[in-house]
């Protein structure tokens, strides 16, 4: 995985096998709990991994002293908890490779201009709508 | 390299030892913060030191939460459960302080002082671990922008200055502890690379920098307090009875090392 310019997990999702793609699916179901956007589309999922019934997931936080982590950790259990194949699920909090907004996908982008909300740095959109 | 895999147990001892230390500096100061929310000097204020003692504790978390993983414990129990005798945490940011210039001079002190041990832990080789302080490292800016403004603008009156003066006085002989690791522990990490400095190494920069950017204050003994023996030794787990009131003052019953978290844990479970 590049640390400088992250892929849009897109490609990633499509190309995983169907019950890491499902569970991919199942988390983009699940919002920041202080925006309206996936945790998916904020670019905090850095990994998806679907073994025996077991899925693993690594994710990180936008800062470290982010006071929802225990609710996105609680959401993205259930969330892939809720895919048929999966009976159990592990989720870890990462800091390794940093996050950045480099990470936010096109769509992720889009939530945050409906929401009011630019991009720092983001040139094709400066403005969001609701300005 | 890994600290559970690539490290023998007393060097993965050595460095749990050493990274408690920086998580009781940040729980600490993070405390110490947290008692000005609703009492500072203006609305901006109250938001601003909310958001860094959320910033602190958030650091706090990052490193109890990695020693706890690696050691075998929880990371409400380091946070909340250890007597002041087992803390590691500077004298400096125990203090009870009622002025809001104490804030100022030990954030100041604080943060110059903290920036530079957290390089010494980001340039380290223990990935997860340089990440971590990589992330907290990246945060803290704001907080050393924040002593930096009000430095300047508390010597804007006579008595600002005044009480600035006497508050620093007071914060530097006491961060003399600050770089006080015992050296055998903190050379096993340097010889391994989990630390790229020695603490100690660190410190005549820290001395520098505070000394630079004081200059304009009456501090020449405090600046060679803070530069010559601790009275207290906070990084050997000597502490002032502020640090026991404080920890005490957690603790319903006074009972510290008996924080009902447990039975939070039972009723979630439920």
């Amino acid at each position: 995985m590049s640390t400088t310019t992250p892929a849009d997990p897109e490609t990633r999702i499509q190309s995983a096998p169907p019950a890491e793609r499902a569970v991919w699916e199942a988390i983009r179901t699940v919002e920041d709990p202080e925006l309206p956007v996936s945790l998916v589309d904020l670019g905090l999922i850095y990994r998806v991994e679907v073994e025996d019934g077991r899925a693993e997931v690594d994710l990180t936080l936008t800062y470290s002293g982010c006071p929802a982590r225990d609710l996105i950790v609680g959401d993205v259990e259930a969330a892939a908890r809720s895919v048929e194949a999966v009976e159990d699920v592990d989720v870890r909090v990462v800091y390794s490779p940093a996050w950045d907004y480099d990470r936010i996908t096109t769509r992720g982008r889009r939530d945050l201009n409906e929401h009011g909300l630019a991009v720092p740095g983001d040139a094709d959109r400066p403005d969001p709508d609701c300005y | 390299m890994s600290l559970t895999t690539d490290l023998d147990a007393d060097l993965r001892d050595s460095a749990a030892a050493f990274l408690l230390a920086v998580a009781d500096d940040d729980f600490v100061w993070g405390h110490r913060l947290s008692e000005w929310v609703a009492l500072g000097p203006t609305m901006e204020e109250d938001n601003t030191l909310a958001a860094m003692s959320q910033d602190e504790f958030g650091h706090a978390r990052l490193f109890y939460e990695y020693v706890a993983d690696h050691v075998g414990s929880d990371l409400d129990h380091l946070a909340l459960n250890r007597r002041a005798e087992e803390r590691r945490n500077t004298t400096l940011v125990e203090a009870d302080h009622a002025d809001f210039a104490d804030t100022v001079a030990i954030n100041y002190c604080y943060d110059e002082a903290e920036r530079l041990l957290l390089s010494a832990v980001a340039d380290g080789n223990v990935e997860e671990l340089s990440a971590r302080a990589a992330q907290a490292r990246s945060e803290e800016p704001f907080h050393r922008e924040h002593a930096d403004r009000w430095l300047d603008r508390l010597v804007a009156t006579d008595e600002g200055r005044e009480r600035l003066t006497r508050a620093l006085s007071d914060a530097l002989p006491r961060a003399a502890d600050y770089f006080a690791f015992e050296d055998a522990a903190t050379a096993e990490l340097v010889d391994t690379g989990v630390l790229a400095t020695a603490p100690a190494d660190l410190r005549p920069e820290w001395i520098e920098a505070v000394s630079e950017r004081l200059v304009e204050f009456p501090l020449e003994d405090a600046l060679d307090a803070a530069a010559g023996e601790p009275a207290l030794n906070g990084r050997a787990g000597e502490h002032t009875d502020e640090l026991d009131a404080m920890l005490d003052g957690l603790h319903p019953e006074g009972h510290v090392g008996d924080h009902p978290i447990q039975d939070y844990q039972r009723a979630d479970a439920r």
